[in-house]
């Protein structure tokens, strides 16, 4: 049974067709890496999982729920659905554990002692338990990161969404917020996540999806994906990112 | 009704040449100059409570998505700041008097007061709007929809993620709007309420001590106005550090 | 009946709304006696802000110059002022304006000088608003690129003439927009001069709603009266703010946020 289903899904801004005719299923506990080059509507197609971009023609369930029909409550969608996003989005007027607590205490009502605790175990997680007071602007941007995992944690989603999480990171600062997804994934977790990172899909990956010009050109089991790709296209971008 | 005649009267009139020490004539009135100042005070706090809520709503109304609650919230904002504070004092003492309304009191002066005071939230709320909405608008919108992807509701992203920033980056321009309150308070002298400057005009009348009077309330003024000032400033720059 | 006349009898009906005198504000005679004090209102505004800027270039000057005996009088004039509510100021030249201004006045108008209510009016506004011309007017200064003053006295200018020629021309026409926003502040303002009984367009409303007791109709006609204008300005204002690089724009508004409110 997928937990996320697209259906001949289209999506444009303006004239520029930025999904055109996506048909794709996500099993429950499967850790799927979308690439492609930029501007091939990945980050598009990621987001409109969580319907923070709506889409205007064909049908997308969400564990078992219609994102496509506008009266779907997208807020306990968005519930279920956790999002990490390249800029981090901290709330700065909020400390780490603060960013975490809020989402808890204020959609799910979870009392203030409850959501720091579990806040505390989250960042514990993630591995930086002691800059729990600090406010975003004292954490370097891998900690940010890894706040910003643990705040989507917090809900306790059955999907979790990376877009393009290491693209606005320093070097040395990719491999804590990979080392915290890639712990994610062997717990089970059912992730999405558009990435550059070849390496990361290589090894924490389920399957690949190749996405070019709002159309998805491929999509194989990661093995499959790097033994050799079918397509021309991807064996090109392949090619570019390896031996970047 | 304000009497608008009688500044004119006195127009030509010299003066006595006092000197006594600048602000002494303060003690010689103390139940005009400080209840004066008091009711000064009185206005200005009230006032700035009144204009940052009815600044807020209108605020959230011009950035709603309603478009109806949008149209409310310009045509507010634009009314009262293209009209003159005086013109909508007249209105809401004067005018609504008319029509029997004397902001739920019989107490006449409490009435005058009251007025005044709604003058003063009205006015300023349409600056105080202005402000804010940018200060909502400035809030990148990567947090808002990180907001809304927890889950959180449109109402629940502005109380707790737009607000709280809005309010911190529009203290300095605030300040300032504060400041013009206070001076603009004066204005709810020819309604008749005895703050300051009615103060100086009575004690005037009665004593032809002119430069006197006046100076004592231009004394009490810049004690209200200069500390705030300095103080807007003060937090203006520590508020660049902290940033 | 159709549901138009049932509302309007209905409005109608309500005590303190005065029907029977809305026919005035059409009434050729007593537009006119509106017109007459929207042209005092005007003549106000004008006389205060050229005067004003004038007196603001001045102390705006002032407060830049790099002499203390200049600098620090200017900053006291201009913070002092701005300081006080103008109506404070528009008061006391009301009653004072003659005695203070006879010293200088009689040798030109004789013995029997009077400072008209409308000069009186205009001396308090100017003396208000010159002050914040000048911060307006130092903001547009400041905003300007060093390199101006440099080339200029590299060109061999000096103060007054790179002034003159180089950063004022720059600066003024920065300050446009925000000069026409103080000018809807300044008409705004006028209305206080009514309080020391120039016939403006406050006033004139006066003279009528004490003569029909209609001050709710009568304070609505002005207050649109004030809105057409004002609202035309600041959108005109505006639309030029938007043609001024970013840079200047941000700073003559910390300027004038505190200024245009009151």
């Amino acid at each position: 049974m997928p937990i996320i289903e697209f259906h001949d899904v289209h999506k444009w801004f303006g004239p520029l067709h930025v999904l055109n005719g996506i048909d794709l299923k996500v099993d429950e506990g499967e850790v799927v890496v979308v690439i492609g080059p930029s501007g091939s509507g990945k980050s598009t197609l990621i987001r409109t999982i969580d319907r923070l971009e709506p889409i205007q023609r064909g049908s997308l369930v969400v564990d078992g729920m219609p994102v496509h029909d506008p009266k779907a409550d997208v807020n306990a969608l968005r519930r279920r659905v956790g999002m990490v996003f390249q800029q981090f989005n901290l709330f700065p007027h909020l400390t780490a554990v603060e960013n975490i607590m809020l989402a808890p205490r204020k959609v799910k009502g979870l009392n203030a002692a409850a959501s720091r605790k579990r806040a505390q175990e989250l960042l514990a997680k993630v591995g930086i338990p002691e800059k729990a007071d600090q406010l975003p602007v004292r954490l370097s941007g891998g900690q940010q990161q890894r706040v910003a995992i643990a705040r989507a944690l917090a809900m306790d989603p059955k999907i979790m969404l990376f877009d393009e999480p290491t693209s606005a990171l320093d070097a040395e600062m990719i491999r804590e917020v990979l080392d915290v997804m890639r712990q994610l994934a062997q717990e089970g977790m059912t992730m999405v996540v558009v990435t550059h990172e070849i390496g990361f899909a290589r090894e924490a990956s389920d399957r690949v999806v190749f996405m070019d010009a709002g159309r998805i050109i491929e999509d194989s089991p990661t093995g499959e994906f790097f033994a050799g790709a079918r397509e021309e296209r991807a064996r090109q971008f392949l090619s570019k990112v390896i031996h970047h | 009704m304000p009497d608008l005649g009688v500044r004119a009267s006195v127009c030509a009139r010299g003066g006595r040449k006092d000197l006594t020490m600048p602000g002494a004539i303060m003690f010689e009135f103390p139940d005009l100059f400080f209840t004066g100042l008091f009711l000064t005070v009185q206005l200005s706090v009230l006032g700035s409570i009144g204009a940052l809520a009815a600044g807020t709503l209108i605020a959230l109304f011009r950035i709603s998505p309603i478009p109806p609650l949008r149209w409310v919230g310009v045509a507010y904002v634009e009314f009262f700041r293209n009209t003159p504070l005086l013109v909508q004092l007249f209105f809401l003492f004067l005018g609504l008097g008319a029509l029997g309304f004397r902001f739920w009191t019989t107490d006449t002066f409490e009435s005058i007061f009251r007025a005044g005071a709604a003058g003063m939230a009205l006015y300023h709320g349409a600056y105080v709007a202005e402000v804010i909405r940018g200060g909502l608008l400035g809030v990148d919108k990567g947090q808002i929809e990180a907001a809304r992807s927890l889950g959180l509701s449109y109402v629940q992203t502005l109380r707790y993620v737009q607000l709280p920033q809005t309010f911190r980056a529009t203290i300095p321009p605030l300040g300032n709007i504060g400041i013009a309150l206070i001076k603009n308070t004066s204005l709810a002298s020819t309604i008749g309420v005895a703050e300051l400057l009615q103060a100086a005009e009575i004690v005037e009348s009665r004593t032809f001590r002119t430069e006197e009077a006046f100076g004592a309330v231009v004394l009490l003024y810049l004690v209200l106005t200069i500390p705030a000032s300095l103080g807007v400033n003060w937090l203006e720059r520590r508020l660049l550090v902290a940033r | 009946m159709n549901p138009f006349d049932l509302l309007r009898a209905a409005v109608c009906a309500t005590p303190g709304i005065r029907c029977d005198t809305w026919y005035l504000f059409v009434d050729p005679a007593i537009v006119r006696f509106f017109g007459e004090g929207l042209g005092e209102t005007l003549k106000l505004s004008v006389a205060s802000v050229l005067l004003s800027f004038v007196v603001g270039l001045l102390f705006a000057l002032g407060r830049l110059s790099t002499r203390p005996w200049i600098r620090w009088p200017s900053i006291l004039y201009i913070e002092t002022i701005r300081a006080l509510p103008v109506l404070l100021l528009i008061v006391y030249f009301g009653i004072k304006g003659t005695a203070l201004f006879r010293p200088i006045m009689t040798p030109i108008f004789g013995e029997d000088f009077e400072l008209s209510r409308f000069w009186a009016g205009v001396l308090g506004l100017s003396l208000y608003t010159s002050a914040v011309l000048a911060e307006i007017i130092r903001a547009g200064i400041t905003a300007l690129p060093k390199g101006q003053t440099e080339a200029a006295s590299a060109l061999g200018l000096s103060y007054v003439g790179s002034m003159r020629f180089v950063v004022l021309p720059q600066a003024l026409r920065l300050m446009v927009p925000a000069m026409m926003g103080q000018l809807t502040t300044v008409i705004k303002d006028t209305s206080l001069v009514a309080t020391i009984g120039v016939f403006e367009l406050v006033r004139q409303g006066r003279v009528i709603y004490t003569q029909f007791f209609n001050p709710l109709e009568v304070f609505l006609y002005i207050a649109v009266i004030y809105f057409v204008i004002c609202f035309a300005l600041s959108q005109a204002s505006r639309r030029l703010e938007l043609r001024a690089p970013v840079e200047a724009r941000i700073k003559i508004e910390e300027v004038q946020l505190r200024d245009q409110v009151a």
